[in-house]
């Protein structure tokens, strides 16, 4: 395999794994923005998102467009729920907030490995076959994860633009008070981004449990991708967290072959703590008034 | 009279904005400044400069001929500057007594290591530090309250208390953000009162930030006006009350009585 | 803690039922600590030892993260420190012939000074902020432990590390380890609890209450949370290398992130606001995998149920059961 074929495939995994850490920073920068929550079980969705694809998809054998929508549904539906019941009495104390996310997402794993087991399973592929392209070929079932990310973030983003809900959304995410006094309601905004935010930790792991495989434990790297992102990107902000996102896959993509992942990852990790300690309000984003 | 204090050509920016731009005035020993300005004027940024809570952008800050700006608040509250907060003003759970406690922190002569082997000397140190807390709460009207949890002080004690915690640390110089906003007219008149009877007694020098004029115009002796993070005037009461560029300044922002 | 509504006599002194109740308080502790002494008689099923010997180092590291929770900071990379005291006394013991109580100690100091350095650095970020760093802090202590195998022998672990002997007696057996974790534990429970009535102690729960008001008061917020941090990172690092010597193994699996939650949880569950808190969430959550032995996923959903509804109905812990319990009878009497 020559040299350029070895770096078309590094950028392709690449955006597959930057589109992913994509989704979860965004849905995880969006929840901090707006309800100042971090939440430590956003991997646990994903992890839901990727055994509900996985039924639907490899045991019913829905149509895998089907797939997207019902988890996206159900554990939209499961966020909103968890939102009303353990994170609602936290709001005006993040920190017992964020332990109590903590407790969520112990719950949630471990109801996982009651109810499904340990043992990773495999999930067929949504499409076979390859692009040619000259002389790289790329398997399709690649480029639809691609494709199917970006139609996700498109239709986010036209949600947050264009709707009266996405917009007070980001009316609270970027002054909390004003909005409220403009009549904005807070128990209705918050389990909306909330619903949001964990659907779309659950399209990315339905889009990535063909690649991956699907266990209860597949929530913490994803999970540990999208803090690092978002301090990448700024915490709070969704712009930095899809440039971050992006950015953090390709990055990964390159230096794991040259490093090998573990050295990698370690480095990530001391390079995100300075980053945090040296600019805590992101590489990307802008300093809060 | 030498200056206490000194403000020389401070600045301070957020982000594009100017809170404070090239402010210099002074404060003499015993005197009780006034420190006015319509809201968002940089009164509460130019007391936080001076009180350590941020590091000016340029200019100095001399206390006693020290250079104190870029010094922690805990080492200029050491040299005997004690300031109050506009809002946040006491520890709600703590009693009224252990607030003023902490607030003598600096002024207790028991050494942090001392009081953790709760030798006699340290038992003496703390003892004394509390007989004069629970003097002080006396002289504010606040000993009958002193082991009730702060937080649970109508309003008025809780902003007479955050004066005695600062107090507590014996200051020389005492900064009070708006000591009165917030209470009927018999508390602010009872605290005139306090902060004159203090400066009688104690000999403590004061620098007041009040949007409460009639008071302001009472008791200071000198006043400094900032607008916009520059000051435009500096005099006596009587000077200000006339001063053109300060009645502007204060046009359409409503001046409180 | 006395009552702040009771009436009181002369120069501040509480009146007689209160120092009754000191003296209640103090037997009780008494009671309590003659009872722990007696347990090895009366026990003699391993399995229960063992988890006495685990309640006890839970306790401790548990306190220890109650320390820096005093300064108003979480600290979700505890059980980093820990692991670094498990490394460093196994690694003395296994190449120095270190003895272990040597190890324990220079463990203690060694993750004391690193936290003390760290802390300077860290203590900057607040809030949210702190449990980020010290999160992503403790997952490079987790893969460097993974990844460095010439030292630390990467997922195989650590194996064959001497038990603790004291003047030449191991400590090997369970119920001997005992005597050693409760002396342990009791020290720690003194040291920190005239760390927090000292002026140490008030100065962190001024600077957990209100940061800003604290500093004007004259208490550099930044030296005390350094020095809180330090101490109950030292702590941990020192207890750390006890379970090293204790269960003879260390990976990079003895002490992960699911361990700093361990412990958060049963601080959170006893309370964050006295010792005694950390103690209550220690023993009550230490055992409670016993009731569902060998069904491990049981045991986790438990805790995390408990710990979630705690915070909500429970904010105060087990701890403040007793506060409000004698709230309520206070209550109902009427007032002189
Ligand atoms: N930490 C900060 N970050 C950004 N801007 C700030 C900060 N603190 C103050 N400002 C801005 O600086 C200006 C001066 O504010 P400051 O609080 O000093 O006014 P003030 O004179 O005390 O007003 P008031 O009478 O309302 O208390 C305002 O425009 C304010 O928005
Ligand atoms: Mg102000």
């Amino acid at each position: 395999m020559d040299f350029s074929t070895l770096l078309a495939q590094a950028a392709l995994n690449g955006l597959v794994i930057g589109t992913m850490y994509m989704l979860m920073a965004i849905g995880f920068t969006l929840v901090f923005g707006i309800m100042r929550i971090v939440n430590f079980a956003h991997g646990e969705f994903y992890m839901l998102g990727a055994f509900s694809a996985f039924f639907t998809y490899a045991q019913w054998e829905v149509p895998f467009v089907f797939c997207l929508v019902i988890a996206a549904l159900t554990i939209g539906a499961l966020g909103a729920l968890v939102e009303r019941a353990i994170i609602r009495p936290f709001r005006n104390d993040e920190l017992s907030g964020m332990i109590a996310t903590l407790g969520v997402s112990v719950v949630i794993q471990n109801a996982a490995v009651v109810a499904w087991g340990p043992t990773p399973r495999a999930m067929p592929n949504v499409v076979d076959g390859v692009l040619s392209v000259g002389p790289f070929t790329f398997p399709l079932s690649r480029l639809v994860v691609i494709a199917t990310a970006a139609l996700i973030f498109a239709v986010f983003w036209f949600f947050m633009q264009r709707t009266r809900t996405g917009r007070a959304m980001r009316a609270v995410a970027q002054d909390a008070d004003t909005a409220l006094i403009q009549g904005i309601r807070v128990n209705t905004i918050y389990p909306i981004a909330f619903a949001i935010s964990v659907a779309l930790a659950a399209l990315a792991g339905a889009l990535m449990a063909p690649i991956f495989s699907v266990s209860p434990f597949v929530g913490l790297t994803p999970m540990l991708k999208a803090f690092v992102v978002v301090i990448l990107g700024g915490l709070g902000s969704v712009p930095g967290a899809v440039v971050g996102g992006l950015l953090l896959g390709l990055i990964e993509s390159f230096t794991a072959t040259a490093l090998g992942s573990l050295v990698a990852d370690i480095l990530q990790l001391l390079l995100v703590i300075l980053i945090l300690l040296v600019r805590p309000w992101g590489l990307l984003g802008q300093k809060e008034a | 009279m030498s200056a206490l204090l000194e403000v020389d050509g401070v600045s301070r920016r957020f982000g594009g904005l100017y809170a404070l731009r090239d402010v210099s005035f002074s404060v003499g020993e015993g005197e009780i400044v006034g420190l006015i300005g319509p809201n968002g004027a940089g009164k509460t940024t130019c007391f936080n400069v001076v009180s350590g809570t941020l590091a000016p952008s340029t200019g100095t800050v001399r206390f006693k001929g020290h250079q104190i700006a870029g010094l922690k608040p805990s080492a200029i509250v050491a040299l005997g500057l004690a300031r109050t907060f506009q809002a946040t003003t006491v520890f709600p759970t703590a009693t009224v007594l252990e607030n003023v406690m902490r607030g003598a922190f600096a002024r207790t002569p028991v050494s942090p290591l001392a009081s953790l082997f709760n030798t006699g000397a340290a038992r003496a140190g703390l003892a004394a530090s509390e007989e004069r807390c629970a003097r002080l709460l006396e002289r504010l009207g606040l000993a009958p309250f002193r082991h009730q949890p702060a937080g649970e002080l109508p309003y008025g004690h809780q902003r007479r208390l955050g004066v005695a915690i600062a107090l507590a640390a014996q200051p020389q110089l005492l900064m009070l953000d708006e000591p009165v906003a917030g209470l009927n007219p018999e508390e602010s008149a009872e605290m005139g009162r306090l902060i004159r009877d203090l400066h009688e007694t104690e000999k403590v020098t004061v620098l007041l930030v009040e949007h409460h004029m009639r008071l302001v115009m009472g008791i200071c002796h000198r006043i400094v006006v900032l607008d916009h993070g520059e000051k435009i005037a500096e005099g006596l009461p009587a000077e200000i009350r006339s001063d053109r560029s300060v009645i502007e300044a204060y046009l359409g922002t409503e001046e409180e009585a | 803690m006395h009552d702040p509504r009771l009436p009181t006599t002369g120069s501040g002194r509480l009146p007689g039922s209160a120092a009754g109740r000191t003296w209640a308080v103090r037997l009780g502790a008494l009671a309590a600590l003659l009872a722990a002494a007696a347990l090895p008689h009366f026990v003699s099923n391993q399995f229960y030892m063992h988890m006495a010997n685990l309640a006890l180092l839970n306790a401790i590291f548990t306190m220890s993260l109650g320390l820096i929770a005093a300064v108003g900071q979480l600290s979700l990379g505890h059980a980093a420190f820990a692991a670094t005291g498990a490394y460093i006394s196994a690694l003395g013991a296994l190449h120095l012939k270190l003895p272990p109580l040597l190890g324990i100690a220079a463990s203690g100091l060694a993750t004391a000074l690193v936290a003390a350095i760290l802390g300077k650095i860290l203590l900057r970020l607040r809030g949210v902020y702190f449990v980020l760093v010290t999160f992503l802090a403790g997952q490079v202590v987790t893969l460097v432990a993974l990844n460095w195998e010439s030292v630390t022998r990467g997922a195989n672990g650590l194996v064959g590390i001497p038990p603790i002997s004291v003047l030449g007696y191991s400590l090997g057996a369970r119920a001997q380890f005992y005597y050693f974790a409760l002396a342990a534990f009791v020290g720690v429970f003194i040291l920190l609890r005239a760390l927090m009535r000292s002026q140490y102690g008030r100065a962190f729960r001024s600077i957990a209450e209100n940061i800003e008001l604290a500093e004007s008061s004259g208490i550099d917020a930044s030296r005390y949370q350094v020095i809180a941090f330090a101490i109950g990172s030292g702590i941990a690092g020192a207890a750390g290398a006890v379970m090293a010597h204790y269960i003879r193994y260390v990976s990079p699996d003895t002490f992960t992130f699911h361990e700093s939650v361990a412990y958060i949880t049963m601080l959170v569950v006893g309370g964050r606001q006295t010792l005694t808190g950390a103690v209550l969430g220690a023993a009550f959550l230490t055992p409670l995998p016993e009731l569902l032995r060998g069904f491990v996923s049981m045991q986790h959903i438990i805790y995390g149920a408990v710990l979630v509804s705690v915070l909500i109905f429970l904010p105060g812990g087990l701890a403040s059961i007793g506060h409000r319990i004698a709230k309520m009878t206070r209550g109902g009497r009427p007032r002189p």
